[in-house]
C-alpha cells in the first residue's frame, strides 16, 4: 500500500504550489504515473480522497495518465515497449536493456482559483 | 486556472537522496538495500554475510521492520553497530530516515552500510533511499513464481538471492523456472543461489559483496 505514502507526497507537492500560486481552493490535480511505479489506479484513487478532506483541495478530482515502461536494448539500440513485464529486446533478442522511460511519478497540472484581492 | 508543471511527487524523497548519496561518495562508504519477504531469510543472510566480512570490511547495519527488535537482538553479537528503525506500520523506508541513521554513524570509518528493508516485495521497491545497490532476496519455500509476481524488485535490483535452496528437494519449487522467469525480467542480474544457514553457495555471495566494496574504495 505504497499508495498513501505516494499520495502524502503528493499532498506536501500540492500545498508547497498553492502556497506560491496563492490559490484559495482547487478543483483538479493530474498526475502521470509511470508503469515501473506498480501503482494500482483504485487504490490511489483511495488514498487521494482520504488525504485530500480538509485540505485546499478538498473538493478535487483526480485525473490519472499512466505511462507504459520503454526501454532501449544496450546490443542493437532498438527502443520498444515493455509488454507485461519482458525486458528482452523484440529486435535481436537481446536481454541486456535499460529501461528508459516509465518511472515517471508526476504532477503535470493544478487547477484551481486564485486569491485575487 | 490551470497551472502547468512536470514536478517529481517524490521531490522531498529525492532531495534527501542526493545528500544520501553525497555523505556516502565523501567517505567512500558502499551501501547496500536488502528487500524481501516476511521469512525469506533476510536477517539469515545477513548473518551469513557478517560471518564472512566482518573481518575484513567494517560494516554497519541499519535493520528496519514493523515492529520488535528481535533482528537487530540476533545481529548483535557480531559486535558490529547497529541502527534498528521500528516503521510503525509503514512498509518500505524512505531516505529521511536513512539519512538520520548515517548521521548517527562514524562513516569514516565505515566500509559498508547494508540495510535490511522491511519485508515486503512491493513498496520498497518503489523508493529510492540512496542506496548503490538494491538486492532482491527470494525464497524457495516461497515458491519459484516470485519474479514474475513481483518484476519491479527483480528488474531493479543489482543481485539476486535465491535462499534456502537446501530445501527444494522437498517442495515442489522448480529452480529452472525461477531462472527462466527472472532471466526475462532481468537478463544480466548475478543469481546466488545458496542456504544462508546452511553455507552452500554463500562463498559466490561474499566474493561478489567484497568486489563491490572494494571497487567503491577504489
Amino acid at each position: 500500500m505504497h499508495e498513501m505514502s505516494i499520495v502524502e507526497h503528493l499532498f506536501g507537492v500540492i500545498d508547497d504550489i498553492a502556497k506560491k500560486e496563492q490559490l484559495t481552493s482547487i478543483q483538479r490535480v493530474a498526475v502521470e504515473i509511470g508503469g515501473m511505479r506498480q501503482i494500482v489506479p483504485e487504490l490511489f484513487q483511495f488514498a487521494f480522497d482520504a488525504a485530500k478532506d480538509r485540505t485546499i483541495a478538498a473538493g478535487a478530482e483526480l485525473a490519472m495518465t499512466f505511462v507504459p515502461i520503454q526501454a532501449t536494448c544496450n546490443g542493437c539500440g532498438a527502443v520498444f515497449e515493455v509488454q507485461l513485464h519482458e525486458y528482452v529486446c523484440g529486435s535481436c533478442g537481446g536481454a541486456d536493456v535499460k529501461v528508459t522511460g516509465g518511472k515517471e511519478i508526476l504532477i503535470t497540472s493544478i487547477e484551481g482559483d486564485r486569491d485575487d484581492n | 486556472m490551470i497551472i502547468e508543471l512536470r514536478q517529481d511527487i517524490l521531490v522531498a524523497n529525492q532531495k534527501m537522496v542526493s545528500v544520501v548519496k553525497e555523505r556516502l561518495a565523501q567517505e567512500k562508504v558502499l551501501m547496500l538495500n536488502i528487500i524481501g519477504s516476511p521469512g525469506s531469510g533476510k536477517t539469515s543472510l545477513l548473518e551469513a554475510t557478517l560471518a564472512g566480512l566482518s573481518e575484513r570490511f567494517r560494516v554497519a547495519i541499519i535493520e528496519a521492520d514493523v515492529e520488535t527488535k528481535r533482528d537487530s537482538e540476533r545481529l548483535e553479537r557480531f559486535g558490529v553497530p547497529l541502527y534498528h528503525i521500528n516503521t510503525g506500520g509503514m512498509c518500505h523506508l524512505e531516505s529521511d530516515i536513512i539519512l538520520a541513521s548515517l548521521e548517527k554513524m562514524d562513516l569514516a570509518a565505515t566500509d559498508v552500510v547494508i540495510i535490511e528493508n522491511v519485508g515486503n516485495l512491493i513498496c520498497p521497491a518503489d523508493f529510492d533511499i540512496g542506496e548503490h545497490a538494491k538486492i532482491a532476496v527470494s525464497s524457495v519455500p516461497e515458491g519459484d513464481d516470485k519474479p514474475s509476481k513481483y518484476p519491479v524488485l527483480f528488474r531493479e535490483a543489482a543481485a539476486v538471492v535465491l535462499n534456502k535452496t537446501d530445501l527444494v528437494p522437498y517442495t515442489n519449487f522448480n529452480v529452472e523456472s525461477f531462472t527462466t522467469d527472472l532471466r526475462r525480467i532481468n537478463g544480466t542480474v548475478p543469481l546466488f543461489e545458496l542456504s544462508a544457514t546452511g553455507g552452500n553457495g554463500v562463498q559466490a555471495w561474499l566474493d561478489w559483496l567484497i568486489q563491490k566494496v572494494e571497487a567503491s574504495q577504489a
